[in-house]
């Protein structure tokens, strides 16, 4: 299994450092965790990552090469439109507890309509989308601890 | 209006603010901010209202800000250089604690910016930002601080008003002490060496133990004003989230 946590702390490892990718592997037996950026990584512009983990044999007997553990998740259609977050923080679907989320899978955007909300340090922050469309999946739980560039909705522009 | 008899006239001259707005009943100090600044007001204006109907804290908490009773104000920041969200949230915080400082309060800072005196809570801050696209527009700063008791019975045993440790304070003294604090606020993008050393000294966490949203014992902030907890697997940094402490 990927541990998300080391996941995390290599992810902000990178985004502060000049390297493009970060290999760890903890032991023989253990799993080796991989994470670069994506060919949009850069100073001021939103960066994607691969993560790729691969997990060691418990022995030499089982030796059989390198496996995933974890296959990666299957690509959104071309046409899709991937929001990310702008910023690291804490992400809230819903204006206030106990009422209706933002935006949900099936709900019609136009630029402005705001999103989500993303809290950094008591630093209350929409996100407003950019685009028309409808809303095709909405990838991250409310209250959250999300990264930046981390996708947080997917939405079909011919929706 | 006539907020303890200066009109917005005097109020601007005396607060050294370049624009000031007197209200007698707002839902929100922040509402009338994000309105100002949407018609173009400038950095710096700044709403007092006699009463808030809806104050808010994060999460939408309802802030008990009834007529005359305490600071409900809000402040217009259009910050001229990026500045980090989390360095605004614990610069303000430390400029609370200065102020109070300046009127022989001491203060303790709960991470990010609650203000705490005698383990019952003063004052709280809110931020809320505006962004078209990447670009901020503007962040909207609301602080309301309890200047007058007495506090509702089912608030009392966790938060406290100005009044009980300086009695005969008034809204126009605690303004007079915070608004020179606060005019720097977003003149730096990073927090100084100095302004660390500020909240260590204040820091109402240091040392507790933590237990959300991670577990650990807290050990202060970092130069972005994220909130560093030891945990058993190192120092990890916190910057969002609701601090529950054992």
């Amino acid at each position: 299994m990927i541990d998300f946590k080391i996941v995390e702390k290599l992810l902000a490892l990178l985004d502060d450092s000049q390297a493009n990718t970060i290999e760890v592997k903890k032991g023989w037996w253990s799993t080796t965790v991989k994470v670069s950026k994506g060919p949009m990584g850069g100073v001021s512009g939103p960066v994607t990552y691969q993560v790729a983990a691969e997990s060691h044999p418990a022995s030499p007997v089982a030796a059989g090469g390198e496996e995933a553990v974890e296959a990666p998740p299957p690509p959104p259609p071309d046409n899709h439109i991937e929001i990310k977050s702008p910023m690291v923080g804490t992400f809230y679907s819903r204006p206030e507890p106990g009422v209706e989320p933002y935006v949900r899978p099936g709900s019609r955007i136009t630029p402005g309509k705001t999103l989500c909300i993303i809290e950094a340090m008591k630093i209350m922050n929409p996100v407003d989308s950019e685009v028309s469309g409808v809303i095709v999946e909405v990838l991250v739980e409310d209250a959250q601890p999300i990264e930046f560039g981390q996708v947080l909705f997917r939405v079909d522009p011919n929706g | 209006m006539k907020y303890d008899g200066l009109d917005a006239t005097a109020l601007s001259a005396r607060l050294g603010a370049p624009n000031c707005v007197a209200l007698e009943r707002v839902t929100s100090t922040l509402d009338i901010i994000h309105q100002l600044a949407e018609d173009g007001a400038p950095h710096g204006t700044l709403v007092l209202a006699d009463e808030q109907v809806k104050g808010r804290g994060r999460r939408s908490r309802y802030w008990h800000s009834p007529r005359g009773s305490g600071v409900w104000l809000g402040s217009l920041l259009r910050p001229a250089a990026p500045v980090e969200g989390g360095v605004l949230a614990i610069r303000a915080g430390i400029c609370l604690v200065r102020a109070l400082a300046d009127l022989d309060v001491v203060a303790k800072l709960k991470w990010p910016n609650d203000i705490m005196v005698h383990d019952r809570k003063l004052a709280g801050i809110l931020c809320e930002a505006r962004w078209s696209g990447q670009q901020l527009l503007w962040v909207a700063l609301g602080i309301g601080i309890n200047v007058h008791g007495p506090l509702p019975r089912e608030i009392a045993d966790r938060a406290i008003a100005l009044d009980e440790v300086l009695p005969g304070i008034g809204r126009l003294k605690v303004l007079d002490a915070l608004m020179p604090w606060l005019r720097g606020l977003a003149d730096r993008p990073t927090l100084g060496e100095h302004e660390c050393f500020e909240f260590g000294r204040c820091d109402w966490l240091a040392g507790r133990p933590v237990l959300e949203p991670v577990a650990g014992t807290a050990q202060g902030i970092d130069r972005d004003g994220a909130l560093l907890v030891e945990t058993l697997e190192g120092i990890e940094r916190v910057v969002g989230g609701t601090i529950v402490t054992a």
